[in-house]
């Protein structure tokens, strides 16, 4: 934008300093990050029934039902506990604090065929809270060993300040879709941690396309003075920035097809990927390329901040 | 004029191939339970006695007897993994009659040869008195008790499951045309051994907590084969026969996780899940040919040929498709367009650097393989890693996720550039629209 030397550069419809903007979104990612922080500590996640010990039971219906009815249903099938009971238009879901056990479930369904509707169909889920909690300790586990995974091919491939970026803003993506489903309240299940994961493949994915643009112009570039460098990635980002929107929409169009017309069972999963999505786009612009920069500043002995440089 | 040809065969080859097996691919894909009904549970398995341990034998052994009984019950195929070191997940699709199952399952059937045990031996034997003393001050404890002992006092295990030879029992008859059950043993010095010790005391058989018979034992059994005879009818003694037959678990499971999904449910999760993906895909098609013309046109039949090849090889190696499978099914597809739009923009790229549009596809695709393969190289390790230390659905997810990974690489990166390339060497690409290339966007060299 107001660099004299970009004159040089092929002119490209997204001619902007990312490097110079990128403190703002630096900022914005500080707060949600905080706010995330905030919101997990106090509130923690809305953990779906993967993650609670109870039982849960989903019923497709082929008329409206009211809740009323339902309430009556399941305080005729004596199940001796408290439910929570959301009534839609074609499907009822109802919640048991505590597993239901097979004839109770039996006795559940008999009931409401009986009183309700006969061509009701049903999905029942039960979980023991130890599995959910080693569920989630395993999805930690497979986010640590992936990122270390990446790391090194990365450190193979390019070198350890970009992998080091690329594993930053992953994290940061990973951890900003977790913070908004803490914030807003969205229910949390097994298919969660597996649209995480998804966005962590396609956050890293994003990275390297916009880092291999990079260590192509670093190699062509002839000085790597602290303006020179900021030039190559202002220049690099904007180089791929019409693949990294086409690449966005496209999978974006995908998730988000799956968020409205998908089944009801995909429905945070798809929510997750299409919030994933645009954060794992943002962070590859506006964090994880500025965040090399920022590394591979403090290598230069020219550079202002060198003093302070420890390693 | 030759390549034009090539191109031509190669693509009318592929769509009739696409067109004449299609319907055959799409009806032997094995669709998982929440997408056309059924139920899942997961098991924690324990040992049927305390201080014995699982073993990855026995978890086998339990995961096959598993398989075998819901086998009998016929109809369905189910899927029956072990997980850990200590966890078997049942899956089956298809069925109607959950209870049946789940019944079947339950029903350990574990067939024991039992003696009165401790206080038996103690007055017995003078050796191993001292171990036995413990155990013998346990018993009288309780036996007040002993009315609510379905073992009636025979404590102690001689032969348990494992030691019969599985699908040992039949029915035999004898000489008055009884029927009664012959089983025969493993081991037959272990038998020999044990009706022994028991010369003159009563051994008792039991299914489960179920007295059969308890015969005293008139001589030391050297044939290796054990015989119940009770007051049966034919009827009775052939059950027990198939009971005995079906074998009991090695291990005592006790379910951790459920899931049962109505057939409808499901029917209705797979609608809508292909409505979203045919949706979602017919737009990326669109814009792939808008944004690209005639190379948008090649990426478009490429994600085609990709679609059918990855159900091709979901068929092939017996994956079964769910719906966390599907949404990386759908996502696959938007990250192999992604191959093509790093490709397709380099390209363009070079063509507006002044290249003309023979070096610009050349020089393109060059540099851009490299991006691809670093970029589906990164997110193939995130994903074996998902399936590595994953466990159900996320594991499904992560195989989808990386066959769909490779599958992308080898049609939209390596066919769609052979396609573009026979297209380019003909010269039938002359002007730069034809890429999606406005001519004033062309700096001249």
């Amino acid at each position: 934008m107001s660099s004299k030397k970009q004159t040089e550069i092929v002119s490209t419809k997204w001619n902007f300093n990312f490097v110079k903007a990128s403190k703002y979104f630096y900022m914005f990612s500080i707060i949600v990050t905080l706010a995330g922080i905030i919101s997990l500590s106090i509130f923690g996640l809305n953990y779906g029934v993967d993650f609670r010990s109870g039982s849960n039971v989903d019923i497709s219906v082929s008329k409206v039902v009211s809740k009323a009815e339902v309430e009556k249903v399941v305080s005729d099938a004596k199940l001796d506990q408290e439910a929570n009971i959301t009534a839609g238009s074609n499907r009822i879901n109802i919640r048991f604090p505590e597993v239901l056990s097979d004839t109770q479930v039996q006795t559940l369904q008999s009931t409401f065929n009986s009183q309700i509707d006969p061509k009701a169909s049903y999905e029942v889920n039960t979980v023991d809270t130890e599995m959910a909690k080693e569920l989630e300790r395993n999805a930690l586990l497979a986010i640590a060993v992936a990122s270390i995974g990446i790391v090194i091919y990365v450190t193979i491939r390019f070198e350890w300040r970009f992998a080091l970026s690329a594993i930053v803003a992953l994290l940061h993506d990973a951890f900003l879709v977790i913070s908004v489903f803490s914030i807003l309240r969205l229910e949390v299940n097994l298919t969660f941690i597996v649209a995480i994961l998804t966005i962590i493949g396609f956050s890293i994915n994003d990275t390297i396309v916009i880092f291999d643009r990079i260590r192509e112009n670093l190699r062509f570039a002839k000085k790597q003075t602290h303006d020179d460098l900021e030039d190559i990635v202002n220049k690099s980002v904007s180089q791929t920035m019409t693949r990294s929107l086409g690449t966005v929409f496209t999978v974006f169009i995908a998730a988000f097809a799956l968020l409205v017309l998908g089944s009801e069972s995909i429905r945070m999963f798809s929510l997750a990927m299409v919030i994933g999505l645009l954060f794992g786009t943002y962070s590859s612009i506006f964090i994880a390329s500025p965040l090399w920069l920022a590394l591979r500043n403090k290598k230069k002995p020219s550079a202002p901040k060198a003093a302070k440089a420890t390693n | 004029m030759k390549r034009i040809v090539s191109f031509i065969v190669i693509v009318l080859v592929s769509i009739g191939v696409m067109v004449w097996s299609t319907p055959n691919l799409l009806n032997s894909v094995r669709l998982g339970l929440d997408l056309k009904g059924g139920f899942e549970i997961l098991y924690e398995a324990s040992p049927m006695t305390g201080g014995q341990e699982v073993t990855r034998e026995s978890l086998v052994e339990t995961a096959k007897s598993l398989e075998k009984r819901v086998d009998a019950l016929g109809g369905s195929e189910p899927e029956i993994t072990t997980e850990g070191s200590n966890r078997i997940r049942l899956r089956i699709a298809g069925v109607t009659d959950e209870k049946a199952v789940r019944e079947r399952i339950k029903e350990p059937a574990n067939l024991t040869f039992r003696s009165l045990g401790s206080a038996s031996d103690a007055k017995a034997t003078d050796k191993g008195a001292a171990a036995n003393e413990n155990e013998a001050a346990a018993n009288g404890e309780t036996e007040s008790e002993a009315a609510a002992d379905p073992y009636q006092g025979f404590d102690k295990i001689e032969l348990t499951g494992s030691d019969f030879k599985p699908n040992g029992a039949s029915v035999q008859y004898d000489q008055i045309g009884n029927p009664m059950i012959s089983i025969e043993l493993k081991d037959a010095n272990k038998f020999a051994d044990v009706t022994g010790r028991l010369i003159r005391q009563p051994m008792a058989i039991f299914l489960d907590d179920q007295l059969l018979s308890a015969p005293e034992v008139k001589q030391r059994i050297t044939g290796g084969t054990a015989q119940i005879s009770g007051k049966f009818t034919r009827e009775e003694a052939q059950n027990l026969r198939d009971t005995i037959n079906l074998g009991a678990l090695p291990l005592k499971l006790t379910e951790k996780y459920s899931q049962s999904v109505g057939a409808t449910l499901g029917q209705q999760s797979l609608d809508q899940t292909l409505m979203a993906g045919i949706v979602g895909s017919i737009i990326i098609l669109v814009f792939m040919m808008f944004m690209y013309r005639v190379p948008g046109l090649i990426a478009a039949f490429c994600l085609i040929i990709h679609t059918w090849g990855t159900i091709l090889i979901f068929n092939w190696a017996g994956i079964t498709l769910t719906l966390p499978g599907i949404a990386a099914f759908i996502l696959g597809i938007g990250m192999a367009v992604d191959a093509n739009i790093i490709t397709y923009e380099r390209i363009k790229e070079e063509m507006r650097s002044g290249k003309s549009i023979m070096s610009a596809f050349r020089a393109g695709s060059k540099s851009s393989f490299r991006t691809v393969m670093d970029a589906q190289i990164t997110t193939l390790i995130a994903g074996a890693v998902m399936f590595w230390l994953g466990t159900g659905s996320v594991r499904g997810f992560a195989l989808v996720l990386m066959i769909d990974i490779v599958t992308s690489i080898i049609t939209n990166v390596l066919l769609s550039r052979y396609l573009l390339s026979l297209l380019v060497k003909a010269k039938s690409l002359k002007k730069p629209g034809y890429f999606g290339v406005k001519g004033s966007e062309i700096r001249e060299l």
